[in-house]
């Protein structure tokens, strides 16, 4: 669909012409959003922030500023209830998060969230899936993909492969990470990392993906090869289970991000916050490990 | 239950005053005389009685009177009067033949047909001959029947680059757009910017947005019905017109002199090929472009007097190549409508007329899309087969009684694909098409029950069933689907019927001004799904179903209508207040092209529509200048339980003002001169209010639906037509036209881009506005021979 629209935009903007207007925006009603995870074997972990002007301009720090670094932060399984801690961690931006150290995430239970600002009170709750197995995962070299540098070149560029059976009830969610050894530091997602088993259900299926990106890295064009795996590489393929509500997050934010230009529609991005905006999600996991070969490895067979 | 008691009595007193009157009848056909096309709604008029009728859309008319001496007036505009004194002690039949009157300004001269708008109980109605849309200035001299009509008050445009209009606050789905009485589903060519309806072919267009009788029907909010030229019967003619972009070509002619004929008229664009030579070979994307075409035909063959034929058929085609050699990419986006209509009047005696109509309907939407190794074909449509019979009886000049049934057969194609790797085809899921049946049945009565007061009521049953095949995907409230349900072939998946009664009257308080008032209750079985702002060929035709309950929509009118020095002057103040049911709108982050394993109708929201207005209309109609102003003012709500927090929204063709002014004069016997001047309100929009971060992305976060204005839309359109001195054996004229005279930049959409990144720390947000056209000069050769 947004094909036929970028081509039909296209044709439109033909003949049309283009200016830049100020529009007059009113100032949007103050949330705070919340960006929480439980994952399966996991202690809870939480980020908390505020909203700001659609026009206000945005910066690494400004993001900072809008940290809320002084909100009560609780979660419970139903018979545990635990108070998460305000940390600091270098390693994953934006840098303070609330961090359990009792509850540790398990497939198959519901967790409840509830976090209290001043007079505020917000409050979610989510439920960690079962894990879907990978029967396999696999490397595979596209020796199309040739550049310039020599290095890279005999290395060999290409997509990982996996590889599961859906099982056969319907609704089941899956979210992707991938990390490569020695040059990720943490799990990164890549481009669209969620799908839904609405066609697939019950089927033995394959899919490929590319390599999960820094998302406050901006890759230039003349690098596009960072969107693959490499020869060499050591790939860890995390597949996770989400219920609805977290899949429909993670779907909305996605395609709000690649929208925009002349025919989107305004997409919410769903939210499963009571009284806030962004997500508490529960997840399952399964993680799998390969090597991927060098091109040559490739061209021998 | 009042309204069917109404039209029960109305009934019955159409049959005892046929049982106990002595009355002898004039009948038969008006028709213009050079051509031999039947003239519709011509007025035939007893000057003595001051009563009279109008030729319906096959020209003929019947007028019951009590014995006597009368003078007979037909009269057409544009057209001169043709008066005969007639003794009434028998039956008579008379065929009569009007001449075009000279070009320039006859006297003034009150026929009949002036006071058409005063006398008739229909309101919100307006019918132009094609002649008088001809010297409109259009968009680069293509003449445009429904650029023409939304200069009318209560019909609105969605605006340049949207393909339909809007009638008091209804959505574009909700006109019925009739071509010789096949349903058209897709009425524009790239993007409303020319209607499919070439002006040629074309003799007469009725527009009714309110009121709507009840042998109408499937649609809430108004009827734009077309008809096309029959084909000259007496002399062979080539007409045409060579313009900056496009031309076209009509031929026509008789197959037998005065009892058959045919007409064929095509057109084509051509920019595509004017512009290709200069497209260098190499050029990435070679080979892109865009051109529609459209072919109209139509044949008729007259049997006797009481017998006719008519076959007419229509087929268009848009299409859009875009070609990009370096990835070795090609797409072709063909759409469009196939349709064809057959015809068969019947006069079973010189008081009962019946049409029955069978015709085919079709219009497909394709996206083809291929590389070196993969193809990808994405299509959707609907198609119709539908047969109906129309009775018309006249019993007396008093009584006008229409009755008859209707049969559709839909097949509705809401997006399905097929794709191909290498050799290997991939089935993504069978065709997903729906199918429906839809029947109707009614009866209407125009009764003049005295001098000052005549009512039309009338009541319509319709009956819509969805048939299987079908597969239906059960969602919970969070959209995961929770079961599948199969229907075999034939099986009912869900079935609906109800009444819609239709009522008018009009008071006439003395020759020159009335009142009219009407209701009308509606029920629409289909729905139009639009993704974005504006419509596009894109926009999915879906059937009522379980999920999906049909429109309704009643609407209230009221009107005042006042001529003013001799029907020079024609005025007319109207409002009216109108509540849809069961309107649809996608749901938030709907994506309605993932309907693999889904129902399309799954990804609806639900809600209600209101809508209020005011509409002043000044004619001019008489004299060497002739023109109208007409002024909107209304509001068109919607109210969704789901959307917006439950909270009303302005609807996106909600226009709190809306005026248009159209004026034309004859300088003389060579030149005419025309202007129009639009003006409205912005089209509403959602715009982001504020963002937030989460996960390395900023997310938006929109403000209330619709809640801003895009600045508003004016333009002024000039044209001039040169007639060059006519010959023996041609007959032409130039037109010179420009568009947006005073370049306005008008708004077509708004969107914002983002500047600079995260990491940098200089991110920033625009806004920018997309405006379409530009001052657009044009100049038109037409020509007939």
């Amino acid at each position: 669909m947004k094909k036929i629209f970028y081509i039909f935009s296209t044709l439109i903007l033909f003949v049309s012409c283009e200016k830049d207007i100020t529009v007059d925006l009113p100032q949007p009603e103050e949330k705070y959003v919340v960006e929480g995870y439980i994952e399966q074997y996991q202690h809870p972990y939480v980020f908390i922030s505020k909203n700001s002007a659609y026009f206000e301009e945005i910066s690494l720090s400004s993001i900072m500023e809008k940290m809320v670094l002084d909100a009560e932060v609780t979660v419970s399984d139903g018979f545990t209830t635990e108070v998460l801690e305000l940390i600091y961690d270098s390693l994953q931006f934006p840098y303070y998060k609330y961090v359990g150290s009792t509850i540790i995430g398990e497939a198959g239970k519901k967790y409840d969230l509830t976090i209290k600002i001043g007079s505020e009170v917000l409050t979610a709750s989510t439920f960690i899936p079962n894990p879907v197995q990978l029967d396999s995962i696999k490397y595979i070299c596209e020796t199309d993909y040739e550049i310039g540098n020599d290095t890279i070149d005999s290395l060999g560029l290409g997509f990982l492969w996996f590889y599961f059976t859906d099982p056969d009830t319907l609704g089941n969610y899956y979210k992707m990470y991938t990390k490569v050894l020695g040059e990720d530091s943490i799990f990164y997602p890549p481009f669209a990392s969620v799908s839904e088993d609405k066609i697939i259900n019950n089927q033995f299926v394959e899919f490929s993906t590319y390599r999960g990106q820094d998302p406050l890295i901006e890759i230039p064009d003349d690098e596009y090869y960072k969107w693959f795996f490499k020869g060499g590489d050591t790939i860890i393929f995390k597949f996770q289970t989400i219920d609805v509500r977290t899949y429909q997050f993670w779907y909305t934010l996605e395609m709000d991000n690649s929208s925009g230009g002349p025919f989107s529609t305004p997409i919410t991005v769903r939210t499963n916050i009571d009284g806030g905006l962004g997500i508490w999600g529960g997840y399952g996991v399964f993680i799998d490990t390969t090597i991927a070969k060098l091109k040559n490895d490739f061209l021998a067979k | 239950m009042s309204v069917k008691i109404i039209i029960l009595l109305i009934t019955l007193t159409a049959i005892c005053s046929v049982l106990f009157a002595q009355k002898y009848t004039i009948s038969g056909y008006v028709r213009e005389k050079s051509s031999g096309e039947d003239l519709i709604g011509a007025n035939i008029y007893a000057k003595e009685i001051s009563k009279g009728t109008t030729s319906n859309q096959y020209g003929f008319y019947s007028l019951s009177l009590e014995k006597g001496k009368y003078s007979i007036v037909y009269s057409f505009i544009g057209y001169d009067d043709f008066v005969e004194i007639i003794t009434l002690d028998k039956d008579i039949k008379k065929n009569i033949e009007l001449s075009s009157s000279v070009i320039t300004t006859k006297e003034v001269v009150v026929a009949a047909d002036r006071i058409e708008n005063i006398e008739s109980t229909q309101m919100g109605q307006v019918r132009l001959p094609i002649e008088k849309v001809k010297v409109i200035p259009a968009f680069l001299g293509e003449i445009d029947v429904l650029k023409t009509i939304q200069l009318l008050p209560g019909v609105k445009s969605g605006g340049e680059g949207s393909s339909g209009f809007y009638v008091r606050g209804g959505g574009p789905d909700q006109n019925l757009i009739l071509l010789d009485d096949a349903t058209v589903y897709n009425a524009s060519h790239l993007f409303g910017f020319f209607s499919v309806f070439n002006a040629d072919a074309v003799k007469d267009i009725n527009l009714i947005k309110g009121g709507m009788p009840a042998q109408y029907g499937g649609r809430l909010s108004s009827v734009l019905d077309i008809t096309m030229k029959d084909g000259n019967n007496k002399k062979y003619e080539v007409d045409g017109g060579i313009g900056v972009i496009s031309s076209r070509l009509t031929v026509q002619g008789p197959i037998k002199k005065d009892t058959s004929s045919f007409i064929v008229s095509a057109r084509r664009t051509y920019i595509d090929i004017l512009v290709d030579p200069f497209i260098k070979k190499t050029a990435k994307a070679k080979g892109s472009g865009y051109y529609f075409y459209d072919l109209n035909a139509k044949a008729s063959y007259r049997f006797s007097d009481k017998d006719r034929l008519f076959i007419s058929g229509y087929y268009g085609r848009d299409v859009f190549t875009f070609k990009n050699k370096e990835a070795g990419f090609d797409v072709q986006i063909p759409w469009g409508n196939g349709i064809s209509a057959l015809r068969w009047n019947h006069l079973f005696s010189d008081k009962l007329f019946l049409n029955t109509t069978a015709t085919f309907s079709s219009y497909k939407f394709n996206f083809e899309a291929s590389d070196e190794d993969y193809e990808f074909n994405m299509f959707s449509g609907i198609t119709d087969y539908s047969i109906k019979s129309d009775f018309n009886y006249l019993p007396s000049v008093r009584h006008n009684l229409k009755f008859g049934i209707s049969y559709i057969k839909h097949v509705f194609v809401p997006s399905s694909a097929t794709a191909k790797i290498n050799e290997t085809s991939f089935d993504t899921g069978e065709i997903i098409k729906q199918h429906a049946r839809d029947a109707a049945i009614y009866i209407n009565e125009d009764f003049d029950v005295n001098e000052k007061l005549k009512i039309s009521g009338g009541i319509r049953g319709t009956f819509f069933q969805q048939v299987g095949p079908f597969t239906r995907f059960v969602k919970d409230e969070y959209d995961k689907t929770i079961d599948t349900l199969y229907f075999d072939k034939g099986d009912n998946v869900k079935w609906y019927k109800h009444l819609e009664p239709r009522f008018s009257l009009r008071y006439s308080i003395n020759m020159t001004s009335s009142i009219k008032a009407s209701f009308t209750q509606n029920y629409q079985y289909i729905h139009l799904a639009t993704i974005s702002s504006a419509s596009m060929p894109t926009d999915l035709w879906i059937p009522s179903s379980e999920i999906v309950q049909p429109q309704y929509g009643v609407q209230y009118a009221l009107g005042y209508f006042r001529n003013f020095k001799n029907d020079m002057f024609e005025t007319s103040i109207e409002v009216y207040y109108k509540e849809l049911e069961n309107q649809i709108e996608y749901k938030d982050g709907a994506n309605p092209m993932n309907t693999f394993g889904d129902n399309s109708d799954n990804f609806f929201a639900f809600g209600s529509g209101q809508s209020y207005g005011l509409e002043l209309f000044l004619k001019k109609r008489l004299g060497k200048t002739t023109g109208w102003i007409g002024y909107t003012w209304s509001k068109t709500y919607r109210t969704f339980e789901n959307l917006n927090n439950g909270e009303s929204f302005p609807a996106k063709y909600d226009r709190r003002h809306d005026i248009s002014f159209i004026a034309t004069h004859e300088l003389n016997e060579k030149w005419v001169f025309a202007m129009v001047f639009v003006y409205s309100t912005g089209n509403a929009l959602t715009l982001p209010e504020g963002k937030y971060y989460i996960n390395g992305m900023l997310a938006n976060q929109y403000g209330k639906i619709n809640s801003y204005r895009m600045a508003p839309y004016h333009r002024l359109d000039l044209s001039a037509t040169y007639y060059v001195k006519k010959n023996k054996k041609i007959e032409s004229s130039w037109n010179f036209a420009v568009f947006n005279a005073y370049n306005r930049y008008n708004p077509y959409f708004i969107y914002f881009v983002t500047e600079g990144t995260l990491a940098e720390g200089n991110l920033e947000t625009k806004a920018k506005q997309v405006s379409l056209f530009p001052i657009l000069p044009s100049i038109t050769w037409n020509f007939k021979f």
